[in-house]
């Protein structure tokens, strides 16, 4: 019983480890027409079981859709035309490092919180140029005019963060 | 005049119902509904009741009252970003046999319908966490909550799972479902807990 207590803390700091930047935070699950990744700089085609990080900026084309679940099992699913970018991610409920931060700058989107919604509501936010949405364990959608910006001046993707 | 007026009003109306940016309240998938809360600069709105939706076209206007958007204007509008949501993820516990890496009878029409679910969603990934009960010594339980971890990977691989997105892990009997004293059989704790999304 005295390596009960061993074998715990040995388990916690891998679990402290497991929160690194390279893990995939979800996958997606659909897409049809132009589906687009902007992964460091560089915009890549998405589809159907590839990983997602974080910072990634998903953008869909015309007559395009995108439907992915992060490790919650937050579904987020985006009609044509729409940019998305997955901004902060935390799932690791041992450690009780918890969050979602997404920004629309344009387009439609669909948003059903898993896990998250439940465990810490209070840490998701789904951000558009002209106002940040909350949630309490629950479904929306979100529709936002192309051409516009955030307060901060950028458009999805943060100035200074990529790369 | 009166008749101008009423277009006027309508045409205000429609107007109105047409903003830059809104946000719309739904039910969830599975029944029943939340609460969204909306804020800009200006103030918030809480949208609570399904259907109903509040504008937010300006950082230094507040989101504007509810009002119902109407199914069909909804569909018109989110037709697509419907149609691309992903199926909800399912849980599966599985339950094994006392001290061996073999699923439970009791468990093996849960067993085949993981698999079924497996099979059937496109882009799959799973996260599989292997579970002891307390019989027996912990680094031995630490060996076969892994194993049998290990066992129900594999046969997510073989359903189609590609192995690079089951994320596995192991507690032996650090997580029981149930607490029992040291060395006590109990076969809802023998288990592997498995996530499909």
């Amino acid at each position: 019983m005295r390596k009960l207590s061993l074998v715990v803390l040995v388990l916690s700091l891998l679990g402290a480890q497991v929160a690194s930047a390279a893990d995939p935070i979800g996958y997606v699950k659909t897409a049809t027409g132009t589906t687009t990744v902007v992964r460091a700089g560089a915009t890549r085609p998405i589809k159907v079981g590839d990983a997602l990080y974080e910072n990634d900026t998903l953008k869909t084309g015309l007559e395009s859709s995108l439907g992915v679940t992060m490790k919650d099992g937050t579904t987020l699913s985006a009609g044509p035309e729409t940019e998305l970018l997955l901004d902060e991610y935390a799932y690791a409920p041992q450690n009780n490092e918890l969050g979602f931060a997404a920004r629309v700058s344009q387009g439609t989107l669909d948003f059903v919180s898993g896990m998250l919604g439940k465990l810490a509501p209070e840490s998701v936010s789904v951000e558009t140029p002209t106002g940040v949405i909350g949630m309490r364990g629950t479904h929306f959608v979100v529709r936002v005019e192309p051409g516009q910006k955030f307060p901060d001046g950028t458009s999805a993707r943060r100035a200074g963060k990529e790369g | 005049m009166k008749r101008t007026i009423l277009a006027l009003a309508l045409v205000l109306f429609a107007g109105a119902c047409a903003p830059k940016n809104y946000v719309v309240l739904l039910e969830n998938p599975e029944g029943g509904s939340g609460k969204v809360l909306v804020a800009t600069n200006e103030g918030q709105q809480v949208l609570d009741e399904p259907g109903t939706a509040t504008a937010i076209d300006k950082t230094t206007r507040a989101p504007s009252s509810p009002w119902v958007l109407g199914v069909e204007k909804i569909q018109e509008v989110f037709a697509r970003a419907f149609t691309a949501r992903p199926e909800p993820f399912k849980r599966f516990t599985i339950y094994f046999v006392r001290n061996k890496v073999q699923v439970d009878p009791a468990s093996q029409a849960d067993f085949d319908q993981m698999l079924s679910e497996a099979r059937k969603r496109p882009g799959a990934d799973a996260t599989v966490a292997g579970h002891a009960d307390r019989t027996g010594p912990d680094a031995r339980n630490d060996g076969i909550s892994l194993l049998r971890a290990y066992k129900m990977r594999d046969a997510l691989v073989t359903a189609g799972i590609p192995i690079e997105r089951i994320e596995l892990s192991e507690y032996g009997e650090t997580r029981p479902a149930v607490p029992t004293a040291d060395d006590v059989p109990e076969l809802r704790n023998r288990r592997v807990e498995v996530t499909i999304r």
